[in-house]
């Protein structure tokens, strides 16, 4: 037996070593400062089914992908504001309804051609028409004049003064005009042609994406050769990968995947703005008339029932904060939002005041992420002690993606991503008369003082209005009405070997890098 | 025998058709836009609309089932994916061979194994190799097959650097690549069906060797070798093939967790994510080869037994 076993493992072995090409394949991406080299960046998921700037739909697979090929007319920074990126600066006129864009020059897309007023208007204006974003954030936009080569000014008919946060994100990625009308819009889908410094060379579909660095980049010589982005469906795969060298990158673990990288050694960055909120939504409209959380007691009694803090630490520990309004970091944040301590004794009284003293049965859904269901989990938990039993449903994929806009009955505990600002993301979340597909579309109250609040966190003169306007927004979501109960702030999380230097990843806001500047240590 | 090849095939023809309208009808009934997972959160209803209507989505489900699949049968053309506009004809053509590069080998080599870990656990019975055999075989019937893949990439790749984590290249793109990389997904596709087949082996072969003619070419005095490989083994073969059969399927329905945790864009990975989001097109293309796979599998099969046992042909006749 001992003979069998020996000659079997010096077989397998030989048949290893004979064919091993995992740890050589890591080795022969290195670099030095002098520049060269491939970034691999590892990536849970395609989720990306268009690669054409004003066709994207802004979920953060769309920024992690567009880093190498796109860049916005602003960029958000580490202080949680944006500043111009492609633009060179800009004017805003409140009295006369205008936004004045002067454009940075010399800057080219990759098929050479210049990035000036006529193209920028080209792809506003195409945003305008298609874009996925426009009725929850660009629908104050009247027109867009062209004023000389590199000015352009927009027209609106009500002041927004989201503007320039909407176009930090996908809103504000240029497109190559030239390269658009030469090969027709279903080739741009899957061959972007933007200003950033890398040109994506293959896309092998649910597999890998490769992005080659340009010579003529604007903003100077790129230093690696290419970037990579690697499907890893599996976060303990990913993890080895990580550890072996053969990720230099992984995006976005969830905070189980992020603490057992860290705990083996692999240095985990966080954002130093947050980039999403959780919390729990209620069937607060109860279109039907019979589901308990129609009854603002039920919804505060669930509120109470629930040690959100003890939660938060239990699911991220330190990658997130407890939050108690809507948003993200300290600038909108508002004292006057009182939130709901853990007091299962009132829990328990409010109960009995709308009619439930032995509680009662609800559905509490989800969807299939880990930081969720255990949110969910420990919900659930609490819930049963003060007589609500909560039935859980998790939801996975389309089916999730389906719910978010109306659960039926019940609980909802979701994830949201808030891109900077947060009137920008609430004004997209809990307005009335949105359309599409909007949280709680058919489940969520949306009660008049709400609507002019928010109303007025848009079109606000100052910024001290805007931000009076969204405390007191989050104060009638919250406190008054409990149609959602926050509970968390979290950051964009990602995973980052030591050796990859000045990549901009995880440095100031999930959705921009700079891997022009980036380089390899090895 | 040719009227039952014929029968064979007409019920097989029209399993695939059902199968097809099956699964048809379950994606739609599916909760989940695929044209709001395009378009978008924020897409207006006029634009998913558009949508929906630019790839026949607001038609009866009967019509859109028999377009969809009179364009197979006519055509050659399994549509384009709702999310990106690709030809799902070309994807299948890309990815189906991926899927037999890993399947396969997989199953040969599962077979072959297999067969002879179950002749020598009979031959042995009750030995202490077939105690060890027997328990390896129950271990890895009931080991999860992610499992087996998860510890592979911890111990091969990471600790002993024998292979790589993940990662596909075609053999014909570059073999020797091709054999690092598909090694341990190959394995991990073979090992269940080494086990089924070392257990039904050992069991079909103590069957046959205990029967009178066994005994009595030993009472001839022939070799043991002769008795077990040219009288014992034919006979214990024949219900084998069935389940050979049944493996021959997994060639690529086995592939979905395997695809997915080794990163190998094959037809399993592809249905996996069709499935999650909700591109139509994807999965029925996906399901259908599978189907005609798994029937046409079975189909050989059946027809194996016809010409292999004499008591199926007596039966059709």
């Amino acid at each position: 037996m001992k003979k069998w076993f020996t000659v079997c493992l010096v077989i397998l072995c030989l048949v290893g070593q004979v064919f091993a090409g995992g740890s050589s394949e890591a080795a022969d991406t290195g670099s030095g400062e002098e520049g060269g080299g491939t970034l691999r960046i590892g990536i849970n998921t395609e989720n990306v089914h268009t690669m054409l700037s004003f066709t994207m739909t802004g979920t953060s697979d769309d920024y992690y992908y567009s880093w190498p090929v796109y860049e916005s007319l602003f960029k958000p920074n580490a202080e949680g504001g944006v500043d111009p990126w492609l633009l060179e600066s800009y004017e805003m006129d409140k009295d006369n309804l205008t936004y004045t864009f002067h454009i940075r020059p010399g800057i080219t897309f990759s098929d050479g051609t210049p990035l000036d007023a006529e193209a920028m208007k080209w792809n506003l204006d195409h945003y305008l028409e298609v874009g996925a974003k426009v009725a929850a954030l660009l629908s104050s936009i009247e027109s867009v004049e062209v004023v000389d080569d590199l000015t352009v000014v927009l027209h609106l008919s009500t002041w927004s003064s989201i503007l320039p946060y909407a176009f930090s994100r996908e809103c504000g990625y240029m497109y190559s005009p030239t390269f658009y009308q030469e090969h027709g819009e279903e080739y741009c889908t899957q061959h972007p042609c933007g200003t950033g410094p890398f040109v994506m060379t293959e896309w092998n579909y649910d597999v890998s994406k490769r992005f080659e660095a340009r010579d003529d980049y604007w903003g100077g010589p790129v230093k690696l050769d290419a970037v990579e982005y690697i499907i890893y469906t599996d976060a303990l795969v990913a993890q080895a990968a990580m550890q072996s060298g053969e990720l230099d990158v992984y995006l976005a673990p969830d905070p189980e995947t992020a603490r057992s990288m860290e705990a083996s050694g692999i240095t985990i960055k966080a954002c130093p703005v947050a980039s999403s909120t959780y919390m729990l939504c209620f069937n607060s409209l109860n279109t039907t008339g019979d589901d308990p959380t129609g009854d603002v007691r039920v919804r505060k009694a669930i509120s109470h029932a629930v040690d959100w803090k003890a939660l938060v630490q239990a699911v991220w520990g330190d990658y997130a904060s407890y939050r108690n309004q809507f948003g993200v970091g300290q600038h909108f944040y508002s004292d006057s939002v009182i939130g709901y301590d853990y007091d299962p004794e009132l829990s328990k009284q409010l109960l009995a005041e709308a009619g439930y003293p032995n509680g009662f049965t609800i559905e509490l859904k989800t969807e299939d992420s880990s930081a969720l269901i255990n949110s969910a989990t420990i919900i659930q938990q609490y819930l049963s002690e003060v007589g609500i039993n909560a039935e859980l449903s998790v939801l996975a994929g389309a089916d999730g993606n389906a719910a978010e806009a109306g659960w039926g009955k019940g609980l909802w505990v979701h994830g949201s991503s808030v891109y900077v600002s947060a009137p920008m993301q609430m004004a997209s979340m809990f307005r009335q008369n949105l359309s599409g597909h909007v949280l709680g579309l058919t489940t969520l109250l949306r009660p008049d003082d709400v609507e002019a609040a928010l109303a007025l966190s848009v079109s606000a003169a100052t910024e001290e209005e805007a931000v009076a306007a969204v405390g007191e927004a989050n104060r009638l979501l919250t406190d008054e009405y409990d149609i959602i109960t926050n509970f968390a702030e979290t950051r964009g999380l990602f995973a980052v070997a030591d050796y990859v230097k000045d990549s901009g990843i995880g440095e100031s806001f999930y959705s921009v890098a700079d891997l022009a500047n980036a380089w390899l240590d090895k | 025998m040719t009227g039952y090849i014929v029968k064979k095939v007409l019920t097989a023809i029209g399993l695939v058709i059902l199968i097809s309208l099956f699964t048809f009808l379950l994606m739609q009934l599916l909760p989940g836009d695929p044209a709001r997972i395009a378009l978008g959160d924020g897409a207006s209803e006029e634009r998913i609309q558009e949508y929906r209507d630019s790839y026949g989505l607001n038609d009866p489900v009967l019509v859109q089932y028999w377009r969809w699949i009179t364009n197979i049968i006519f055509h050659g053309d399994f549509g384009k994916s709702v999310l990106n506009s690709r030809d799902v004809t070309s994807y299948i053509h890309t990815r189906l061979p991926n899927s037999i590069s890993i399947g396969l080998p997989g199953l040969i080599f599962g077979v072959l194994v297999g067969l002879f870990v179950g002749i020598v656990s009979a031959v042995k019975r009750g030995g202490w190799l077939d105690q060890v055999l027997t328990v390896l075989v129950n271990l890895f019937l009931a080991t999860p097959r992610f499992l087996t893949a998860i510890f592979g990439v911890i111990i091969l790749a990471l600790n002993l650097h024998l292979i790589p984590l993940q990662g596909y290249t075609a053999p014909w793109d570059d073999f020797g690549d091709y054999v690092s990389k598909a090694f341990w997904p190959v394995v991990v596709n073979a090992i269940y069906t080494v086990a089924i087949l070392a257990r039904q082996t050992r069991s079909n072969m103590l069957e046959v060797i205990s029967q009178d003619y066994v005994r009595t070419a030993r009472a001839y005095g022939l070799s043991e070798r002769k008795i077990i490989f040219r009288y014992a083994l034919k006979n214990a073969l024949i219900p084998v093939i069935t389940i050979i059969g049944l493996q021959m399927q997994n060639i690529v329905a086995g592939a979905v967790i395997i695809e997915n945790v080794f990163n190998i864009p094959g037809i399993g990975q592809m249905l996996l994510n069709g499935i999650m989001q909700r591109d139509y097109f994807i999965v029925q293309a996906c399901v259908l080869v599978i189907s005609v796979m798994t029937v046409f599998c079975n189909l050989m099969v059946d027809i194996a037994y016809g010409f292999i046992d004499p008591r199926v042909r007596r039966s059709m006749r």
